[in-house]
């Protein structure tokens, strides 16, 4: 553990994010956008619930308190995923631009250290960005409708689904020569994997409807890659507010087929987190999938990095 | 100058035999054996893209030969890069550096990065920034120093882990005349420390100052290497003398070795001339190594 954050890249990244007036206009602009989600959720909540279920219900503040939190949370998501890419992309290819790689290479840093020092860099950022972000979940608690655990599991997917976005980021920052370059290639998977898949999947059901009228649904396993559906499992239900929310959508997708069951014999209070059929709830064969992934692309990375190498790099 | 006699039997700092680089079709370093000794300042000269930088980068463990054996310090750097790395200090021809950095950061960063201990870091960093004549610069950012100040910091950073062997690609290129003095006079007062000290140039008068061996390189191929003065002897160069009379004429002669310089002095004294001042210029050398290297420059 020591050995981990006495990392001389974990410092100086530390150190080169923090200093000047970026870091400071990043996060007030994340507390800003964040905040601007949270007010137009809170208004909009308020109105849709008042016109359905009249004054001051309970219903009419769980359903606030629910759609507060979940926006916000999907406008952290959001921002998330596309600060990760310009935040990472520079990670290696920057080190190359500016000449600073090979002076790196012949310390006695191995190329795992160096690349983890990367990703530990993008944790205590990321960390930071949700930290900050805390109070604004926190008023869907303090509205009553959601608990503690509730934030704490949203936080943490969104948390989680940046740094595996930014491993991902670095790995493929050690292949190209230019930063920009990086962060083209960047956007792209981080597109791919939030936007594409769903694409496919939708692209499946297309094929699959076409053959004919079985009620098998296309594989969630085209969706385990995607971050945003691993976020709305952890934080969608089946709620019937009918308040629009952002997470419930895809949270159907990929637990439909429970729903039947849960609306049989759980009723309205049925569990919280619908099961896969093979009994490993989808956002934790998700994580699994995206961790692998990641320590995959990290350790094709580390052989990249690799010296005495066949080409200088 | 002094040069140091390593006892007989300890391995040469560097020792390079038939190496090969050829990236596709183009032998950046074709087939060279070279062998450094210990304590001595060697010197690698050739024009551009003779391959200097590429042989440097296989002694640094950054790249691997195609084919030949590199040893460094006794190990070999494509089996052991650690053990190498941990002995050896390697300045690129590029200086990188950081953004918004501060040089005291900048070396303390190389210092953790070679595992220097965080309670040694400023007696390390004090002592370095004393002999590369950068105290004054501790609290400045990296990048608001001049070229000639980047490049003693560059060579600062590679001497934090107290390295036994230098590997320095081109450390003159871009200085003035007096920071090249002063390099010449920082580099003889690391070798009077025990280091070995690799540099590279295409600048020939340059090394043969302070170069106790050189090797030129041209085109990947060694055309000849030893100390310079054999160098010269070997490849039976002339030398040019400089004559410079009291009525502030010059005049220049090629003579043949040291029995031509003494005939050429004898006869001019005896003609009565009124000599001020009798010199050799260059060294010889630099006709030499532009005879050697004529037209084949890349
Ligand atoms: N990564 C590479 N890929 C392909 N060719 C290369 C690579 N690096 C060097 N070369 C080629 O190898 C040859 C030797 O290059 P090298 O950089 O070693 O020369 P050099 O002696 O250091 O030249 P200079 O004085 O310009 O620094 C050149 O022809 C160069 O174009
Ligand atoms: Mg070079």
């Amino acid at each position: 553990m020591t050995a981990l954050l006495s990392n001389p890249v974990l410092v100086r990244e530390m150190r080169s994010r923090m200093r000047g007036r970026r870091a400071a206009v990043l996060i007030t602009f994340w507390l800003a956008f964040n905040g601007g989600v949270l007010a137009v959720a809170y208004l909009g909540a308020e109105n849709i619930a008042e016109d359905r279920f009249g004054f001051a219900g309970f219903a009419n503040t769980v359903a606030i308190s629910r759609g507060v939190y979940e926006w916000t949370l999907f406008a952290m998501l959001l921002l998330m995923v596309l600060i990760v890419p310009a935040q990472a992309a520079g990670a290696i290819a920057g080190e190359r631009e500016r000449q600073t790689l090979i002076p790196l290479q012949v310390t006695l840093l191995t190329p795992w250290r160096i690349l983890l020092g990367k990703v530990l860099a993008s944790v205590v950022f990321l960390g930071l960005l949700v930290v900050v972000a805390m109070p604004l979940l926190a008023v869907g608690y303090l509205l009553g409708g959601i608990s503690i655990a509730d934030v704490l599991a949203g936080a943490g997917a969104v948390l989680v689904s940046g740094l595996l976005l930014a491993a991902l980021c670095i790995a493929v920052s050690t292949f190209v020569r230019r930063v920009q370059a990086a962060t083209v290639l960047s956007y792209a998977l981080v597109l791919a994997l939030t936007v594409g898949t769903f694409i496919a999947y939708g692209a499946y059901a297309v094929v699959d409807q076409a053959r004919g009228p079985d009620r098998t649904d296309p594989p969630d396993t085209l969706l385990l890659a995607n971050p945003v559906a691993l976020v709305s499992d952890v934080v969608g239900d089946f709620s019937n507010t009918e308040l629009p929310s952002p997470f419930d959508g895809v949270y159907r997708l990929i637990n439909d087929q429970q729903a039947f069951d849960v609306a049989v014999d759980g009723g309205a209070f049925g569990p919280e987190v619908a099961r896969r059929q093979d009994g490993m709830p989808f956002w934790i064969a998700s994580l699994v999938m995206l961790t692998l992934w990641a320590v995959a692309a990290l350790g094709i990375a580390a052989r990249r990095l690799d010296t005495p190498a066949e080409t200088e790099r | 100058m002094t040069l140091q006699m390593a006892p007989p039997t300890a391995p040469p700092a560097v020792r390079l035999h038939s190496v090969t680089k050829r990236y596709g079709d183009l032998v950046a370093v074709d087939s060279i054996d070279l062998e450094v000794p210990r304590g001595s300042i060697f010197g690698l000269i050739g024009p551009n893209g003779a391959g200097k930088s590429t042989t440097f980068a296989m002694i640094a463990t950054l790249l691997r030969p195609t084919s030949g054996v590199v040893e460094v310090l006794g190990e070999r750097p494509n089996r052991n890069a650690g053990a190498v790395r941990a002995r050896m200090g390697y300045m690129p021809d590029v200086l990188g550096v950081y953004d918004d950095m501060v040089v005291d950061e900048y070396l303390r960063f190389f210092a953790g990065a070679f595992g220097v201990p965080a309670s040694a870091h400023e007696d390390t960093i004090e002592s370095l920034l004393e002999l590369v004549d950068l105290a004054g610069k501790r609290h400045s950012e990296v990048n608001s120093l001049s070229r000639g100040m980047k490049q003693r910091l560059s060579l600062a950073r590679a001497l934090v882990n107290d390295p036994d062997l230098l590997v320095l690609d081109e450390p003159a290129s871009g200085l003035d005349p007096r920071a090249r003095v002063e390099l010449r006079l920082l580099l003889s007062q690391l070798q009077d420390m025990g280091k070995t000290i690799i540099i590279s140039s295409h600048i020939l008068a340059e090394l043969a100052e302070m170069c106790s061996e050189i090797a030129i390189l041209e085109r990947g191929r060694l055309l000849a290497s030893g100390p310079p003065t054999a160098i010269r002897d070997q490849l039976g160069s002339g030398r040019q003398i400089e004559a410079r009379y009291a009525d502030g004429t010059v005049e220049r002669f090629d003579v043949d070795g040291t029995v031509g310089q003494q005939a050429l002095l004898r006869r001019l004294v005896q003609e009565g001339r009124e000599l001020i001042e009798f010199r050799e210029v260059g060294s010889g050398l630099e006709d030499l190594f532009m005879r050697l290297t004529q037209g084949e420059v890349q």
